[in-house]
């Protein structure tokens, strides 16, 4: 069985094979991170492929400094950042993409409530209304939070990504988390039994 | 600390991105303070659960899909690094060149009534010159690392009118015999501007486009430069009954005309005649040729010109798409490097918008070069 550092080698000469075994490792966190970041699965699909092809492209360039996971990591967020971005300049849809305005406003749209706290009794209702959660946020915000809360990267590492300083990658965070919690707590007062989205599963590391 | 401050500290308190003063300030406040505490542990809370979302399955089809393009990628790779060797930035001043050339171009009517391309829709567009001040648009590159000509210039309103031109000349019957096509080559090949900002042809992509654009052999078709500093070239072919007489009449309109006779040989049965000149005698000196015999065959500058700007056009677009997955995707394209790009871009500019000027005002020097022969 080929290591890590073997299939990395052999994606450097350009083996497609070899980069597969590498995608098949990574794909579900990367395809995760993407549908954190893009909020849907055609474009989490569309991107984290268009990742992993950058990161083929690329790998040549790839000093093995950081894991292959921390490399691909950065690449899927840059990936999603310049979408996000992108979109954000050009607006594809003005009913469905409200147009960010920078630093004003946390939440792009109330989330999606259809999966509402009353109803989270299932655990899996429970990941969709975190997803929608972080869904609502606006696109810079949504940024940080996926890279610190998913990915794990450090406050430098975020501030590198997206190209700002490391005061506003806290207080950006900050809010995002703020507003977060916010929601949570007004969703759980709106409903007497509430309490059980934070019990149930903030309760049980 | 009043709690508001900590409020706002909450976040960097819990991932010890505070300095030791402030997180022990905090941890006195969150001691003494309940709503605090409380707010930090629902921030806790939060931080916890948006750790434990799950990974998601990919759909099915992500791997073949993902397959699909990292072999045509695969497939792709050594002509994509060939072509980045070749420093796509080089052709952008070409295609600011070529826009402005082309729009310039149908913008003046400069075709004089027999001319083959006069017939053809593309030169039918409005006349409507684009004004050149707005060109430089077509050059922004802004920091994220440039973007393409259309879209930058799209701003402007000047990427239509582009899409619009190129649009028409694909329409319009191919102006150009393929004798004229080896001329268009040439007048690639021997422009002042490609010289300066492309590797010499060999340097170039050994095999494509590019290759075919530049390997060929310049040969008999050589048609002249087109620069600045040269001429822009005309060859025409005449014939006539009366060599003699016709000797005559050149000989005395060209005291007439405000051009140059470069060359003017007559043997028994033909005339060499090369004149250069403003662009603006160019119509009284073809309606003289008219006049004289008949036009045979004329080679014009401006189809093989455009026919050519117009590939150039397409190259560019296609290069500058590679020049920002190269960017985005790598860092060897540092941003020093796109100064300088900018800043070559902007004198290539500065020498097209000249020349175009030029043309526009009719003050850019042709030479004819006319073959005379009898019936």
């Amino acid at each position: 069985m080929a290591t890590e550092s073997d299939l990395i080698k052999q994606s450097k000469q350009g083996d497609v094979q070899a980069f597969e075994c590498l995608v098949l490792q990574y794909q579900r966190q990367v395809y995760s991170v993407a549908y954190r970041f893009m909020g849907n699965h055609e474009d989490a699909s569309d991107l984290a492929q268009e990742a992993f092809v950058r990161a083929f492209q690329s790998i040549s360039k790839f000093r093995e400094e950081a894991s292959f996971k921390t490399w691909i990591h950065h690449i899927v967020a840059n990936v999603c950042r310049d979408e996000l971005r992108r979109r954000n300049r050009h607006p594809v849809s003005s009913l469905n993409e409200p147009v960010f305005m920078e630093d004003s406003e946390v939440y792009r749209q109330t989330a999606d409530w259809s999966m509402a706290p009353d109803r989270l009794y299932e655990h899996k209702e429970t990941q969709v209304y975190l997803h929608n959660l972080i869904n609502s946020l606006s696109p810079e915000f949504r940024m940080v939070v996926v890279m610190r809360e998913l990915q794990g990267f450090s406050y430098e590492e975020i501030a590198a990504i997206m190209d700002c300083s490391l005061g506003t990658v806290k207080s950006r965070l900050s809010r995002a988390r703020q507003a977060l919690r916010d929601r949570i707590a007004a969703d759980r007062e709106l409903l007497s039994d509430g309490t059980r989205l934070l019990s149930r599963k903030g309760g049980t590391p | 600390m009043t709690c508001s401050d900590v409020k706002d500290l909450l976040s960097p308190y819990l991932d010890g991105e505070l300095d030791r003063v402030t997180q022990q300030a905090v941890f006195r406040h969150l001691s003494e303070c309940f709503n605090c505490h409380n707010e930090l542990a629902e921030m806790q809370q939060l931080v916890k659960m948006l750790a434990c979302l799950e990974e998601i399955v990919p759909p099915e089809d992500f791997s073949a899909k993902l397959s699909c393009r990292l072999l045509e990628r695969a497939a792709a790779k050594p002509k994509m690094r060939k072509r980045y060797g070749l420093t796509p930035q080089s052709w952008l001043p070409l295609g600011a060149a070529a826009a402005i050339i082309m729009a310039l171009a149908f913008s003046l009517n400069l075709w004089p009534g027999e001319q083959k391309a006069a017939d053809a829709p593309g030169t039918a567009v409005s006349p409507q010159l684009v004004p050149v001040e707005k060109m430089p648009a077509t050059l922004s590159v802004d920091k994220g690392g440039g973007a393409s000509l259309k879209s930058t210039a799209e701003g402007a309103g000047f990427a239509d009118q582009q899409a619009q031109i190129q649009a028409q000349i694909k329409e319009a019957p191919a102006p150009v015999t393929p004798a004229e096509a080896l001329g268009i080559q040439t007048v690639q090949e021997n422009s002042a501007f490609q010289a300066r900002s492309l590797p010499a042809p060999e340097e170039v992509c050994p095999s494509g486009k590019l290759a075919s654009r530049n390997g060929k052999s310049a040969g008999e078709a050589i048609t002249g430069e087109y620069s600045l500093d040269s001429p822009l070239v005309e060859k025409w072919t005449i014939s006539l009954s009366d060599i003699e007489e016709g000797y005559r009449r050149i000989t005395s309109f060209s005291e007439n005309i405000n051009w140059n006779v470069v060359t003017l040989a007559e043997s028994p049965r033909e005339i060499v005649l090369c004149m250069e000149g403003q662009m603006e005698g160019l119509d009284s000196l073809l309606s003289f040729i008219k006049d004289l015999g008949e036009l045979e065959h004329r080679e014009n500058f401006l189809p093989q010109l455009l026919f050519e700007q117009n590939n150039v056009i397409r190259q560019v677009n296609e290069e500058f798409n590679l020049l920002l997955k190269a960017k985005s995707e790598a860092d060897d394209l540092s941003e020093a490097e796109i100064e300088a790009h900018i800043g070559q871009n902007r004198y290539e500019l500065a020498l097209l918008t000249k020349k175009a000027q030029s043309l526009q005002m009719r003050t850019a020097v042709v030479r004819v070069e006319a073959h005379i022969f009898s019936k």
